[in-house]
């Protein structure tokens, strides 16, 4: 047996092997936890009245996490100093994992107390399916709470079914997610300053290329992943005035245009941003092994400076430096057209990161609460402070006052900017009818999806581009009237004209009074 | 890379008969040499990914994916700190202990008993069962998620550290059953017959005499049962979704990883804190595989 | 007289042992493996999203949707090839060291069989964050290896290309699960008794030979057991390819319960839509079609068993 002892130390040894050899080369070590995670650092203070029942509950919370959940934790934390006796469990999690725990947790009768509704679920279907709780009669002085909010923040079919409140907008989804992120240096060296002289697209693409030259494998122009760049084609075409196709304006109306009320994946607009790309990647321009990246990973390696520019949203800002302190990075508006006559992007207030309250939720009390203070004025004040302005409003007084603070971050201050300028708000067919989510729910996913037909023009795998976006029109086409079609039969109220707002200019923010201008 | 493997083993072969007789000693060292030659670089080649894994557990996420130097001239012990913290390590550490380790006593149990009887007995039904545990390998399945979680909610076991143990246990193991009938029935007859005539009965034979010489196949159903409960992940993450406190460590490493942002250095320590157990395990266990029955039971 | 009824009482007694000793795997076994089984097969009759109660029985719609869809087929003929080539390289390898690791008079044995295994236990999740870095065409450690050997001139993007991505998960995937391999084998190993080696030695037989005519012999029955259960295991491979490509680019590595997976759990992949009654078909029609191919594998080696027993009795 001591030849075996010995063994073990040896293997032992070989293991520390690694951390004993750093230390015998005079490295140093640190013990600071604190890198790589988004820190609530402030102390908040909660008005109303301590949890008037005693005895210990645990109270449970998923979202998406990301920028809201040092908001969230900070909350929570100001929320057990006060109540002590009761333990926020926090879950800030990738909707792949929302869509796949919570409704077996709702099947299980275990679900947070609060979570979001997963992103392949339509807020009324979680409602008629029983498994969200009304508002109402669970915030205090609800209607007062209520009314702080725009009018525009509660129109029914979105957060308010059947005249109830069922979530609030917790942060404003006007906000820009695919501005050009740069690296300042690299930029630099190359003469180019995309924030004073936004590119258009062959500026873009001589920029790629020449950052790439510069880099000299070192890093290359741009940094994407494989099922992004259906995404970037379509929001580079939507700049061109395309509307549809490709656009990121929530699931139910993607690739629609809603003037009309037909697919738009044929438009030359579309192939032409395509091919631009294409002509970047053929550049060489593109960071090696983009196409097996995902979102996570593709925005984790720019910090790490092996790329020039990427297409993303605000979520970066807080994010990068914590990953590389030393990162010096700017954001800037995406390419447009090289007639350099950009159009606006559309968006639908859809209430972003709305938390919602499990039906059967046991802590009903709590939930009201948190949220009293996450919808009131200082609390989403509170919201922009902690997330340094990423996450902005829809509170406008408290937008406007917010960006006066020198909490904010300036990058998330010209973020806030673009999209107050590049932003519109598009007209959302389940706001005039709300049975149009009957349809969509009956809707067979089209396989592939434009997404995925991108990647596969970029792993060569599609090799007749207008072949492949025309079978995906009619695919896409064929699923919605068949979805609308089947809805018919169960007797539900919807027709393809749901879809159609003539009135719509998206030069200009649709409004209720545009609503009320269609005529059925 | 075989041809030369082939090799090895043909020196290791040969020299087996002849290993306890006086030269054979110079030619251990010559073949333990040769198959070190051949082994280590192959092993390091191996291992590389751990290395990494171990490497990153100790950078700043800035270095994680900054090149090939496994080394780092600041060792950020703080993630190891975080990952203690975030991932709740000594908590879920007790949980998963807990339910791998039930796991494992209820596995052993059922597969044992079950080879046992297959392995050397003539029954009513036997092949009733074995046309199950094919069945239980074949036959189709979709969806099984859903299905365990309602049963469990119907046994009143959801939301507790019983019933992930029973659902991480459940399952036919066919594999493990397979090994404790195949061992189990080539054992010699003469063991049994000594006992019975010292007056022991059926359970007495199985528990005193045959089990304990099982120790290889007990060894392997431990590791193999070991691995499936510790890393598994949606299951207990469904089972305990409503008690935050009963999560198991799989789950905490995994809650580094967000929509838009994965800690990498820290999933990195958490991992290589949730690793450590299986291999300190498998060590210990090896000793099984090496000791052999044939020796064991003729001695 | 009384001595037969002895006889059948005790055996009676040991046919209620041999029940009792059965019990409690079968009911864990009904509990967990049949109960969920059966119940998937229900699934997969319904037009279903996994939530909610609008599950609508269409009896075989599914199973006619999927017999035309062309990526349901795609995605299993690569499970397929995935089997054919990665079992056979994973387990060959794996019988080889453990032949190897088998020896006692090594004394570094349980190290290399620790290095060996170290991979198995690892989640796939890691493993897959881990892997893309080591095979990625930017200063990846195998690109870097090559190009230094001049075996490539420019980086290959491993699992971006169409071309190279299935083979080399595979090639991971051997790597990741060869230590459960050289478990199995090394347990089977374990049932040659030493005796018969030394034997066969002394009679002169050199490596090759005492493998063949000592060791294959006894280990041929662990051995249909080992590539049958490692086949399956690889049918089902899954964490490890969603971990490291989602099935892409393009499709190109969806194996089957990627696609089950992704077609339950609405991925991009699959349009956006959850349609757990149509995967939980695809899981059974898939099961199905491996049922079968494995019942014909043993009639064929049956068959051949028999034969080649009557040429032996003809000798």
């Amino acid at each position: 047996m001591a030849s075996s002892e010995l063994g073990r130390r040896r293997f032992l040894g070989l293991l520390g092997g690694l951390g004993a050899a750093t230390a015998l080369g005079g490295c140093t070590f640190r013990t600071d936890s604190n890198i790589g995670t988004v820190q609530a650092d402030r102390k908040l203070r909660l008005p109303g009245p301590a949890l008037s029942r005693k005895g210990s509950s645990s109270f449970r919370w998923m979202d998406s996490g990301d920028l809201k959940a040092p908001y969230e934790q900070a909350v929570f934390k100001a929320y057990s100093r006060k109540n002590s006796q009761v333990k926020i469990t926090y879950d800030g999690t990738s909707w792949d994992r929302i869509n796949e725990v919570v409704p077996l947790g709702i099947r299980n009768g275990s679900a947070p107390d609060v979570f979001a509704v997963p992103n392949d679920v339509p807020t009324n279907v979680a409602v008629s399916n029983g498994w969200l709780s009304p508002l109402d009669d669970v915030i205090p002085d609800f209607d007062q709470w209520k009314h702080s909010f725009p009018s525009t923040a509660f129109v029914p079919g979105v957060l308010t079914f059947d005249g109830k409140t069922y979530g609030f907008p917790l942060s404003s989804s006007k906000r820009l997610g695919t501005m050009l992120f740069y690296d300042v240096e690299y930029l630099k060296r190359a003469d180019f300053d995309p924030r004073a002289n936004r590119f258009t697209w062959t500026e873009f693409r001589a920029a790629c290329k020449k950052l790439t030259k510069q880099g000299n494998g070192k890093y290359y122009g741009l940094m994407t992943q494989g099922l992004a760049l259906g995404g970037i084609a379509g929001m580079l075409a939507e700049i061109a005035g395309l509307r549809g196709a490709g656009s990121t304006g929530g699931a139910n109306s993607g690739g629609i245009d809603l003037r009309t009320g037909e697919y738009t994946f044929t438009d030359p607009r579309l192939q032409a941003a395509i091919e631009l790309l294409l002509q970047i990647k053929s550049d060489g321009s593109i960071y090696p092994g983009y196409l097996s990246l995902d979102d996570a990973t593709s925005r984790a390696r720019m910090p790490q400076r092996v790329a020039g520019m990427i297409f993303d949203g605000p979520w970066d800002i807080p994010a990068w430096p914590l990953i590389n302190p030393d990162y010096d990075f700017n954001i800037a508006l995406p390419p447009m057209p090289d007639s350099r006559k950009p159009h606006n992007l559309a968006y639908q207030e859809l209430g972003a990161n709305s938390p919602f309250l499990y039906a059967k939720s046991k802590n009903k009390d709590i939930a009201g609460q948190l949220f009293s203070y996450m919808g009131s004025q200082a609390g989403q004040r509170a919201m922009m402070e902690i997330s340094k302005g990423n996450l902005t409003s829809v509170m406008p007084d408290v937008n406007t006052a917010a960006q006066e603070s020198s909490l904010l971050d300036s990058k998330a201050k010209t973020a806030y900017g673009y999209a107050h300028d590049v932003l519109r708000l598009a007209p959302l067919p389940q706001i005039r009818n709300p049975a149009t989510a009957d349809a969509l729910l009956l809707q067979q996913p089209v396989v592939p999806t434009f997404a995925t037909v991108v990647q596969g023009i970029f792993s060569g795998q599609v090799k007749n581009i207008p072949k492949a976006l025309k079978s995906l029109q009619s695919s896409y086409e064929k699923s919605l009237d068949d979805a609308i079609k089947a809805a018919q039969k169960k007797g539900s109220k919807v027709s393809r004209d749901d879809w159609k707002f003539p009135n719509w200019d998206p030069a200009t923010d649709y409004t209720t009074a545009d609503y009320a201008g269609l005529s059925r | 890379m075989t041809a030369i493997e082939t090799q090895a083993v043909g020196t290791t072969r040969t020299d087996r008969a002849v290993r306890r007789r006086s030269p054979a000693r110079r030619k251990n060292r010559i073949r333990e040499i040769v198959v070190a030659v051949i082994l280590v670089p192959v092993c390091l080649v191996w291992i590389f990914p751990f290395l990494w894994l171990l490497s990153a557990s100790v950078k700043s996420n800035a270095q994680v994916f900054g090149g090939l130097n496994l080394f780092t001239h600041v060792v950020q012990l703080g993630n190891y700190v975080r990952a203690w913290n975030q991932a709740h390590v000594g908590r879920y550490f007790l949980n998963t202990a807990l339910v791998t380790g039930g796991s494992i006593v209820i596995t052993l149990i059922s597969v044992a008993l079950m080879g046992y009887v297959l392995g050397r007995y003539r029954f009513r039904g036997k092949r009733i069962v074995a046309g199950l545990l094919g069945a239980a390998i074949f036959l189709p399945e979709g969806y099984t998620i859903i299905p365990i979680i309602d049963l469990l909610n119907k046994l009143h076991l959801q939301s507790s550290l019983w019933g992930l143990t029973l659902a991480e246990s459940g399952g036919i193991q066919v594999m493990m059953i397979l090994l404790f009938a195949g061992y189990f029935s080539q054992l010699p007859r003469e063991l049994e017959e000594a006992a019975i005539v010292d007056g022991a009965g059926f359970f007495r034979v199985f528990w005193q005499i045959f089990l304990p010489l099982t120790k290889p196949v007990i060894a392997t159903c431990i590791i193999l049962q070991f691995m499936h409960a510790w890393n598994d992940f949606l299951l207990p993450l469904v089972v305990t979704l409503n008690k935050p406190d009963l999560r198991t460590l799989s789950v905490g490493i995994y809650s580094f990883q967000g929509q838009y942002f994965t800690d990498y250095s820290g999933m990195a320590a958490a991992s290589v804190i949730g690793l450590a157990p299986i291999v300190i395990l498998f060590l210990v266990l090896q000793r099984y595989f090496v000791e052999g029955i044939a020796g064991a039971v003729k001695q | 007289m009384s001595a037969v009824s002895a006889v059948g009482a005790s055996r009676r007694r040991v046919q209620l042992w041999c029940l009792a000793f059965l019990l409690p795997g079968l009911v864990l076994g009904g509990l967990f493996t049949f109960y969920p089984m059966v119940m998937s097969w229900y699934y997969s009759l319904v037009q279903w999203n996994g939530f909610g109660s609008a599950r609508t029985f269409v009896g075989l719609d599914n199973y006619r949707k999927l017999v035309h869809d062309s990526y349901f087929w795609a995605a299993f003929g690569r499970s397929f090839l995935f089997v054919v080539v990665a079992v056979p390289i994973r387990l060959g390898l794996a019988l080889l060291v453990a032949i190897v690791l088998n020896n006692q008079a090594l004394k570094l044995s349980k190290f290399y069989r620790t290095f060996f295994f170290l991979p198995v236990v690892t989640a796939s999740a890691i493993v897959g964050i881990v892997m893309t870095f080591v095979l990625s065409p930017f200063h990846g450690p195998v690109n870097q290896a090559l190009q230094h050997l001049s075996a490539i001139g420019s980086p290959v993007d491993f699992l971006g290309n169409s071309h190279t991505a299935l083979w080399s998960i595979m090639g991971v995937e051997i790597w990741k699960d060869f230590g459960i391999s050289m478990i199995y084998w090394l347990a089977a190993l374990q049932t040659v008794p030493k005796e018969y080696q030394e034997a066969a030695a002394v009679d002169g037989a050199n490596a090759w030979q005492t493998f063949r005519r000592v060791t294959a012999p006894i280990l041929l029955p662990f051995a249909a057991i080992i590539v049958v259960l490692t086949a399956n295991n690889t049918l089902h491979l899954f964490a490890l390819v969603q971990s490291m490509t989602q099935g892409g680019p393009y499709y190109a590595t969806q194996v089957i319960e990627v696609f089950i997976y992704q077609t339950g759990f609405a991925s991009e992949n699959s349009g956006g839509v959850p349609q757990l009654g149509y995967a939980s078909a695809a899981g059974c029609l898939f099961g199905l079609a491996v049922m079968v191919i494995a019942l014909l594998q043993l009639w064929a080696v049956k068959r051949a068993n028999n034969v080649r027993g009557q040429l032996a009795g003809a000798r």
